[in-house]
């Protein structure tokens, strides 16, 4: 899961489906789908959301949607 | 001729709109800035250049990405200039692939090639244009770099449709568009394949449009047919899906052939950016410049300016008039009405003017930036904690330098509820008409205590803003999910 993911670490995604289907619209419009890696920039604190970058560019997602995005560790 | 500008979300359509028509607009760094089509005569008076929103795909999530499908389907429009932002192309291109599919005689400006060159990317101009089969002219939109280039393009570019399809979406979906193309045949005159197309990635605008020209019930037919064989033959979730999975592969041939990338550095920018997004720090630097905005407006600068105006109306100009007025021999009605009705009043107006244009100055700065977007980041628990979402925040922070523009921006939170409560709270934020009657307030009964008097109204506005946030999101507009992603 990203959620679980620190700072710093990479990884692969591998299933995006269990994520709301509006977010997982605007995420596939920003190029994040099944196979895009993505690297942790910095998690928020207390429960807030969670800054990944994938391809140059940084995009703020939430903790809940995080959690339901599964990655494989890079 | 009508020319229609289009571009991802930040990649300087505006800029590049200012540049082109020669007319002032404004410019900012938070998507949907463009909230409104704007038109503008090209400096050469060759044609209309028409400002859309900002849109990823021309499938819409939010209201805002709504209006550019619209106008793709009910306005008329000869021309299309996308703009593309090198410096992420990849995503770009969904975008400039579905224009080509509307059929039009499209053009592409490649904007930011400078940012890209830094971050090591190398584009061949002219292999991308022969691979898109459409012009493309690289520009630099923040300079007007290229923009006369552009134009010539614009004006001088033949009347060529690009007749080649772009991307083959696979035996099954060619064979439904060609169907859905026989049925639409002479009852439209857009692309019948582009209206297929976007009819299969699930664009509601599209449905509607194709509803209205054959039977609803026969689209739900052919889509379902459609569906079913997708999901048999290809290892993809939706069809949706696999269409942008196509596209995908198109488009990564097109950049192998004309992209170079080199060894990348981290600029500065990113470095900044790591610690205002900073888990502990984030937030106190948040706070910390907006207790530099409030000094500076009202007790730094502000203040000494308000009064040198002051000294100027009530001093040197309340005289002159005096003067003049005596010279001309104004009976005593006209003497009071100007002296003690225009000057007195509108000076009591006018006095405030250097704090305002402090404030908004400052809020425009912070807003171009790019600093809004992230506190929006770092905000987002606090305003999910009201059944609010991080994007609110900058409604209301625009709010502050004037409420209409404030309502106005609340157009880019995609969820009808939370845009309905931003649009509710946002006027609660103290926007700078009122600052006249604080300053007034606090110059009356608090003259020590000028700056924390001031803050502290503010701060009274946000925090009845945050509680009937809440008490409205758990009572009255319960449900919905909400979506944060920026």
């Amino acid at each position: 899961m990203v959620g679980q993911m620190k700072a710093g670490d990479k990884g692969k995604i591998i299933n995006i489906s269990h994520v709301g289907h509006l977010v997982q619209r605007r995420l596939l419009d920003l190029g994040i789908t099944e196979g895009s890696e993505v690297c942790v920039k910095c998690v928020m604190p207390f429960g807030g959301p969670i800054m990944i970058e994938s391809c140059g560019q940084c995009i703020g997602i939430r903790r809940k949607e995080a959690n339901s995005i599964e990655v494989e560790r890079l | 001729m009508e020319v229609a500008l289009i571009g991802n979300p930040n990649t300087g359509k505006t800029s590049l709109f200012n540049n082109l028509t020669g007319s002032y607009e404004y410019v900012g760094n938070w998507s949907g800035v463009t909230v409104e089509k704007k038109v503008g005569m090209f400096k050469n008076n060759s044609g209309r250049l028409i400002d859309l929103p900002g849109v990823y795909t021309l499938n819409p999530l939010s209201k805002d990405e709504g209006v550019v499908t619209s106008f793709f389907l009910n306005e008329h429009v000869d021309r299309l200039l996308n703009i593309l932002d090198a410096s992420q192309l990849e995503r770009n291109l969904h975008l400039t692939i579905q224009l080509l599919e509307f059929g039009k005689p499209a053009l592409i400006g490649l904007n930011m090639i400078d940012v890209a060159n830094q971050r090591g990317i190398q584009i061949n101009v002219g292999k991308l244009s022969e691979l898109l089969g459409v012009p493309v002219v690289p520009v630099v939109a923040r300079s007007g770099k290229g923009c006369e280039q552009l134009e010539n393009s614009i004006s001088t570019a033949p009347q060529l449709i690009n007749q080649r399809n772009s991307v083959y979406y696979g035996k099954e979906i060619e064979e439904a568009v060609i169907k859905l193309a026989s049925k639409l045949e002479n009852k439209t005159t857009h692309s019948p394949r582009w209206l297929a197309l976007q009819l299969f990635e699930g664009n509601q605008y599209i449905k509607t449009y194709i509803g209205k020209l054959i039977a609803q019930t026969e689209v739900e037919a052919l889509m379902e047919e459609l569906e079913k064989k997708i999901l048999v033959k290809e290892d993809v979730k939706t069809l949706s899906h696999l269409i942008y999975q196509k596209r995908k592969v198109v488009i990564g041939k097109i950049l192998a052939e004309a992209v170079k990338k080199e060894k990348t550095v981290i600029p500065l920018s990113e470095q900044i950016d790591s610690l205002v997004t900073n888990r502990f720090i984030g937030m106190p630097i948040f706070l910390l410049v907006m207790y530099f905005m409030f000094m500076l407006t009202f007790d730094w600068l502000g203040t000494p300016l308000a009064k040198g105006m002051n000294a100027l109306l009530t001093g040197p100009i309340t005289d002159g008039i005096e003067n003049l007025l005596t010279v001309f021999g104004a009976s005593v009605f006209i003497h009071d009405l100007i002296i003690h009705g225009l000057v007195a009043g509108v000076g009591g107006v006018l006095v405030f003017v250097p704090q305002i244009f402090i404030l908004f100055f400052f809020i425009s700065l912070l807003e171009d930036s790019g600093y809004m977007a992230r506190v929006a980041l770092v905000m987002d628990r606090i305003m999910e904690s009201v059944g609010l979402n991080g994007k609110a925040f900058i409604p209301m922070m625009i709010g502050f330098g004037c409420n209409v523009p404030g309502v106005m921006a609340a157009r880019t939170i995609e969820t009808p509820r939370e845009r309905l409560l931003t649009i509710l709270l946002t006027p609660l934020m103290s926007c700078s008409a009122r600052l006249p009657v604080y300053a007034l307030f606090v110059g009356a009964f608090f003259a020590s205590q000028k700056a924390a008097v001031v803050l502290s109204l503010y701060v009274l506005g946000i925090v009845v803003a945050l509680l009937l946030a809440k008490i409205f999101s758990t009572t009255l507009l319960k449900s919905e999910t909400s979506l944060f992603v920026i």
